[in-house]
């Protein structure tokens, strides 16, 4: 990994409160070009919060968060739309719109984006989603997929306009173990064949054995560990018995 | 917690409130005049809650002008209330009755509508998807159905106005024996056309503050399906009281114009 990468992602001593609880408490994180890193903790630790702040959908109460050279932090939410269009966030429930069927939530960044007209966003969604082992469920609604094809849509949208930046969010949440598994592999071959940055958060030993090129331990708002998995599988304390309790280093 | 400091939190949390309302009034009265407006989206909502609305606004329309004449013949008797009947309800209606009831059920069941769809797709991380996506909810969301509040209302109010004088045609002619000719004669002998605007343009104001309860209730749910009906009951309560009493000051505007 050579060290003259550029930096994508750099969050530096972000801080943030709701009301009197406080859930991330000086956290700091800078990410290479290309890089994988997966923040791990345990359920309620802030990493939704945290990865929330990487797109701008939270604001700082102190500290700093700049993507791809934007200082998301300060940017007023009108000014965030071009930064959004290389950056995808891919959320823990999936959240694809329930009123639209699979193909037109894959199409909504298209539209939204691009000026093609309807047989070329057709086209690009056939190929997004064949990408994702879903070719030819274009007019299947939300609600008649299963968990494992909710996630596969919800990244088929997140490549619509080829992120450099993907971010996820418990990406093998609720899913069984063969799914959260195919969904992993998915996860991988995406980062090959876009080079693109990548930060998943998660609480899945597995997946982050998979696709880390480094950790972050999230603990009591605090990053308490940074560094490989192997490397965190030696530690002591609670990022150790974390990484251990997940049966990939026992 | 003190009686005191309960007291403090809850008028700070009601001040926040009504803040965030007036903030989010703002935003979405700002891309109500800026295009691109939605067209499609517009007729969907459109269709969806004043269409549906219809039959609903026109019952209760037709009963309360019926009981309105029912009420003026008999309990204003005395006074020879009975040839006067045209003048009340008509009045009555077009001022008051027509643009109140058909805000408090509209405000009821599009606004509870509009709160529980926006509220599920919340909690659901749908509306942040959208921001993730560089689409704004406000534009996407908020201003069809308002808009679609905007213009349904007031339409909503007209049928009912018409419903409404039909009610007390029928109890004039059935019950009370007047000719239509004579009921026609004295709705339209003291109406003036400043009456109907006022009473459609009570209900302009109505339909925003509707669309601006429900859409706030709607983006601030939290939790899960829980927090979503939680919002909606807010939603109800929340027009019904801000239509009674928005109508108090707008009458005394309007009456003051
Ligand atoms: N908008 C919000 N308002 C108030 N509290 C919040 C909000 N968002 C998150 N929290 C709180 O912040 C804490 C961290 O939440 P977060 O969703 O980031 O956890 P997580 O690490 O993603 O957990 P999980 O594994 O369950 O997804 C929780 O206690 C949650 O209640
Ligand atoms: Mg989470």
């Amino acid at each position: 990994m050579s060290e003259t990468r550029p930096v994508v992602v750099e969050v530096h001593e972000l801080r943030k409160s709701f009301g009197a609880h406080t859930v991330l408490d000086g956290v700091s994180l800078e990410v290479l070009r290309g890089e994988t890193v997966v923040v791990l903790g345990g359920s309620g630790e802030g990493k939704s919060v945290f990865l929330k702040h990487v797109n701008g959908l939270l604001r700082p109460d102190h500290g700093s968060v700049s993507v791809l050279g934007c200082n998301v932090s300060e940017l007023p939410e009108d000014e965030m739309v071009g930064l959004r269009r290389r950056v995808s966030y891919i959320f823990q429930q999936c959240a694809l719109f329930d009123s639209l069927t699979v193909g037109e939530n894959v199409a909504f960044p298209l539209r939204e984006h691009t000026d093609l007209g309807d047989s070329d966003v057709a086209r690009h969604v056939a190929v997004l989603l064949e990408r994702v082992g879903l070719a030819g469920t274009e007019t299947l609604a939300p609600s008649e997929l299963s968990g494992g094809m909710r996630k596969r849509v919800a990244l088929a949208r997140g490549l619509a306009l080829d992120p450099e930046v993907i971010l996820y969010d418990e990406p093998t949440a609720g899913l069984d173990p063969l799914t959260g598994l195919a969904i992993t592999a998915l996860i991988g071959e995406v980062t090959r064949t876009t080079g693109a940055t990548s930060l998943v958060v998660t609480h899945d030993i597995a997946v982050a054995a998979k696709l880390a090129d480094r950790v972050a331990f999230l603990s009591s708002g605090r990053f308490t560990f940074t560094g490989t998995m192997a490397g965190a599988a030696r530690q002591g304390g609670d990022v150790g018995r974390f990484v251990r309790a997940g049966g990939v280093y026992a | 917690m003190s009686i005191f400091g309960r007291l403090y939190d809850l008028t700070w949390r009601r001040v926040r409130h009504l803040g965030g309302v007036a903030l989010l009034g703002r935003a979405v009265a700002a891309r109500l005049v800026t295009p691109p407006w939605d067209g499609r989206e517009i007729i969907r909502q459109l269709e969806a809650m004043g269409v549906r609305s219809t039959n609903l606004a026109a019952v209760i329309a037709l009963f309360t002008g019926m009981v309105l004449a029912l009420q003026t013949a008999y309990t204003l008797a005395a006074f020879g209330a009975k040839l006067y009947i045209g003048e009340v309800v008509g009045l009555s209606l077009i001022r008051e009755l027509g643009p109140v009831l058909t805000a408090l059920m509209v405000g009821g069941r599009v606004g509870s509508g509009i709160t529980a769809e926006l509220g599920s797709m919340t909690v659901s991380e749908q509306v942040e998807a959208m921001r993730s996506l560089g689409a704004d909810p406000l534009r996407k969301l908020v201003a069809p159905r308002m808009l679609a509040l905007l213009m349904g209302l007031p339409l909503l109010v007209v049928f009912a106005d018409i419903a409404g004088i039909f009610g007390g045609l029928l109890i004039s002619t059935w019950e009370l024996g007047l000719t239509p000719g004579f009921y026609f004669s004295h709705v339209l002998r003291l109406l003036q056309f400043g009456d109907f605007l006022s009473g459609i343009g009570k209900s302009v104001f109505f339909a925003f503050a509707i669309g601006l309860i429900a859409s706030y209730n709607g983006l601030s749910a939290t939790g899960g399906a829980d927090g979503v009906g939680k919002a909606t009951t807010d939603t109800v309560v929340a027009v019904a009281i801000t239509v009674l009493v928005l109508d108090f000051f707008l009458t005394k505007l309007f009456l003051a114009l």
